[in-house]
């Protein structure tokens, strides 16, 4: 008899800084947020080390990211394996040579949802038509995050500039009588300021929230109309 | 609960070998919990196997360590500590049909009528399955019993 905390230690061990986060809300339930790209190598651990089922795979749609889950039977407890996969990248790892049964479900959820599963024995579509469009998959939401249209713009301006509208006429007049210079110091024009800035937003949590992507110092998804 | 008390649990029992495929156990369990003859409402239910003809019954085993406990949202499941059996509890059941899934037998089942999940309660302590098998094909028995029978019948 194995339990949850065993598992976790377990897990935490060989995956070492692969493992994110592992937590068991309740008894015999344990969630393991891991990095993608050891997907493949969570579940060899977990099948070497234990006797082990697959109950499932789910994936989640989160607009921007898929979520995929792959839950497993160890000894009583449900083992779940959470890895996040940005959409632009439209892909999972296959574990079908190390769990035959995902076979059928891997082929379900790219069906579903449009995802790729690399090294796939046979990715032709399972419950849809074999000539059904790539662009319009059932359970697939649009690349959107959570801002609506109009708050796009200014998100994207804020995240990269700091500076989300030009001051208006009647903010340089009250500041003027104020005694203060027409224009406030502006963050983009000193690049330590504007750093300190982002990182702000960061630890806020609101770039990943918006959607932000730092390299193309863009939104993942469309800003107009 | 302890090895013992797990030793000593009462559980259901199924012989292949003296079950003639009637399904008066699916009868017997529908109209005693729906008051009707649904063979899709049963809580087992006897698969014929037609290459081989044999048979064979998928019912709730009420396992040491249940999966569908472990895997419920809304721990809507619970193990009876004295009992052994697992039970639904229909008030907090949000049928999400997690233990069909998780369930190595899928013996839960989406009832679309109420819109929960629902199994085998071990129809309070006398199984109307067992009680109406006339080849006591399948039958109350302690769990160490069931243990010994799977091990000679299922190497």
């Amino acid at each position: 008899m194995v339990n949850e905390q065993e598992i976790i230690q377990s897990m935490k061990q060989t995956l070492t800084t692969d493992v994110f986060e592992a937590e068991s809300p309740k008894t015999r339930r344990v969630f393991i947020r891991i990095k993608p790209e050891s997907l493949r190598k969570a579940v060899k651990a977990l099948t070497q080390k234990y006797e082990t089922r697959l109950i499932t795979i789910s994936a989640v749609d989160h607009g921007l990211d898929f979520e995929f889950l792959h839950h497993f039977h160890v000894g009583g407890n449900v083992v779940t394996f959470r890895s996040v996969k940005p959409k632009e990248d439209n892909t999972c790892d296959s574990i079908v040579d190390l769990v035959p049964a995902a076979y059928f479900i891997e082929r379900e959820i790219s069906d579903l949802f449009g995802a790729k599963f690399n090294n796939s024995p046979n990715p032709q579509p399972l419950i849809l038509p074999k000539d059904w469009p790539d662009d319009k998959r059932p359970l697939r939401r649009p690349q959107e995050g959570n801002l609506p249209m109009q708050a796009r713009a200014s998100a994207e301006s804020l995240i990269s500039t700091s500076c989300v509208f030009p001051v208006s006429s009647f903010i340089e007049k009250k500041r003027e009588e104020a005694g203060l210079p027409r224009n406030p110091p502006l963050a983009f024009t000193d690049e330590k300021a504007l750093h300190e800035f982002q990182e702000l937003m960061e630890d806020a949590g609101f770039t990943k929230r918006a959607g932000y992507d730092k390299e193309k110092k863009r939104l993942r998804y469309k800003v107009g109309e | 609960m302890s090895k013992q008390a797990t030793a000593q649990q009462k559980v259901l029992l199924y012989d292949p070998e003296k079950c003639t495929g009637c399904r008066y156990c699916e009868i017997a369990c529908t109209f005693f919990h729906f008051n009707k003859i649904d063979f899709d409402k049963a809580h087992l239910h006897i698969v014929f196997d037609q290459n081989n003809g044999e048979l064979e019954a998928i019912y709730c085993q009420h396992c040491d360590e249940p999966v569908c406990v472990a895997s419920c949202p809304k721990e809507a499941i619970i193990k009876d500590k004295k009992t052994g059996l697992v039970k639904i509890n229909t008030m907090k059941c949000i049928g999400c049909q997690t233990c069909t899934v998780s369930c190595p037998l899928s013996v839960p089942w989406f009832n679309k009528d109420y819109r929960i999940s629902m199994k085998c309660d071990f129809c309070n302590g006398e199984p109307q399955c067992a009680k109406f098998c006339s080849p006591q094909a399948i039958r109350v028995a302690r769990r160490e019993e069931a243990w010994e029978f799977n091990k000679k019948n299922y190497p």
